[in-house]
């Protein structure tokens, strides 16, 4: 039992601070490709849509390969640890936030923001205004990144190591079972994975109503 | 002798490669309201914007009450909270009707107190103020013309910049925002510029009137002569079609 609970625990731990990280990040850069036009603007956005289809085991690879102890940040020591499990997942949000946020905002009345500048806004204010009126789309965004952190395996495997007791998380846990023919423990665990799933969302849903209509 | 509220020299501005505005000398006089007329896509709407410096001058020179257009950013927003700005369908931010008057003033960072008193003032000018609790996506369009109204009113602007207020409005909304406006001019000594192609709406407001067809000012000056007796043929016939209509 404290196996399992201590499961729940690192996925909620992982999959919360990638979702935060990515999803802070996610949307400024989502804001800025929105918002403003800038040269290179249509590439970087076709990048990010690639980005956001892009399999978690690649995600996974590329900190593999950053983390293991030949790559550039091998020094740090953080590969097989949740620290690397939540560097992937960030990487895996990120783009999926971005692109989401990106679009919400674009298709955000003009008038928003044009009301803003003309109201004395600087630019930070009207992006910020704009945010505002997104602000339900920009939840949707990051429920979305969550989802993505919380349901992948691929990527956590390969840079966590899926070691009980220290990187395994709940998709793991239902990979390591269901390989082990555990179907009944491998079936439990997808159902709490699912019950934890609705109850994030259903607070980042109260998250969307603090902004009234 | 007093600087005009806004001086135009040689301004011109592109929409893409297509030159929608180009005006070759116009003041517009300070503590009056001037009309801006013309049929639909005589450059009414870009010349608002110009003043607004809310798009680009392709060249010229601009001055508000003697001050020089900026080039920076920073500038461009100073020269805006000097101006208030009402568009046609005015858009309102979610939240309450306060808060949507409030807005500018949050941006200029004013005390609470003191926006609580502006918010109450702006929305007293326009019978507004027993909704001002009320969700901005409730109000009906003339309600919501008059909060951004209100909201444009709450700055005390130097310059009020109107885009057909009155537009699409029941008469009874529109004699509403209408006073509200004549209010201001007369009783604060604010600057007017309003856009319209009510030529009944201009008559009863205007102290002065210009006069734009295919991007170019063809008549200014005062209002009754502009407005009655227009000397050259595009306003003579957007006169003659307005009164005939």
């Amino acid at each position: 039992m404290t196996g399992f609970l201590n499961i729940i625990l690192l996925s909620l731990l992982v999959s919360g601070v990638a979702t935060l990280a990515g999803g802070f990040l996610g949307s400024l850069a989502g804001l800025a490709l929105g918002l403003w036009d800038f040269p290179g603007r249509p590439s970087l956005l076709r990048l990010i849509r690639t980005l956001m289809g892009m399999p978690p085991v690649v995600a996974g690879l590329l900190v593999y390969l950053a983390l293991s102890r030949r790559g550039p940040l091998g020094v740090l020591g953080l590969l097989f640890t949740p620290t690397a499990m939540i560097v992937a997942q960030t990487l895996l949000v990120f783009p999926i936030v971005t692109g989401m946020v990106a679009a919400i905002v674009a298709l955000t009345d003009a008038r928003a923001r044009q009301t803003a500048l003309a109201a004395g806004a600087t630019r930070t204010q009207a992006a910020l205004s704009v945010a505002w009126e997104a602000w339900p789309g920009m939840v949707a965004a990051v429920v979305a990144g969550f989802g993505r952190a919380i349901g992948e395996v691929g990527a956590v495997m390969l840079v966590g190591g899926n070691i009980g007791g220290r990187t395994r998380v709940m998709t793991g846990a239902i990979f390591l079972e269901t390989r082990q023919g555990n179907f009944s423990t491998a079936i439990l665990l997808g159902l709490i994975l699912l019950a934890v799933a609705f109850l994030v969302n259903l607070a980042l849903e109260r998250l969307e109503r603090l902004v009234p209509r | 002798m007093t600087a005009p509220a806004f001086s135009l020299r040689d301004v011109a501005v592109d929409l893409g490669r297509r030159r929608v505005l180009e005006v070759q000398s116009l003041d517009i006089t300070p503590a009056c309201v001037t009309v801006v007329l013309g049929p639909n896509g005589a450059g009414k709407t870009t010349l608002l914007r110009a003043l607004g410096l809310l798009v680009p001058l392709a060249k010229g020179s601009l001055e508000l009450f003697g001050t020089a257009r900026p080039l920076g950013a920073a500038g461009a927003v100073a020269w805006r909270r000097r101006l208030g700005w009402v568009e046609q369908r005015p858009y309102l931010f979610r939240g309450t009707v306060a808060a949507n008057v409030a807005y500018p003033l949050r941006l200029r960072g004013l005390s609470p107190g003191e926006i609580e008193a502006r918010v109450a003032g702006a929305l007293a000018m326009v019978d507004m103020l027993e909704l001002c609790g009320r969700r901005a996506a409730e109000l009906s369009g003339g309600e919501a013309q008059r909060v951004a109204l209100a909201r444009a009113l709450a700055t005390a602007p130097e310059v009020l910049l109107l885009d057909e207020p009155t537009a699409n409005l029941d008469p009874a909304s529109a004699g509403r925002v209408e006073e509200a406006v004549r209010r201001y001019a007369r009783h604060n000594g604010g600057t007017v510029v309003l856009v319209t192609h009510g030529l009944f709406l201009a008559r009863r407001l205007a102290d002065k009137a210009i006069f734009l067809e295919g991007g170019t000012v063809v008549e200014s000056g005062e209002a009754g002569r502009v407005l009655h007796d227009p000397q050259t043929g595009p306003a003579r016939a957007f006169v003659a079609g307005e009164t005939a209509n």
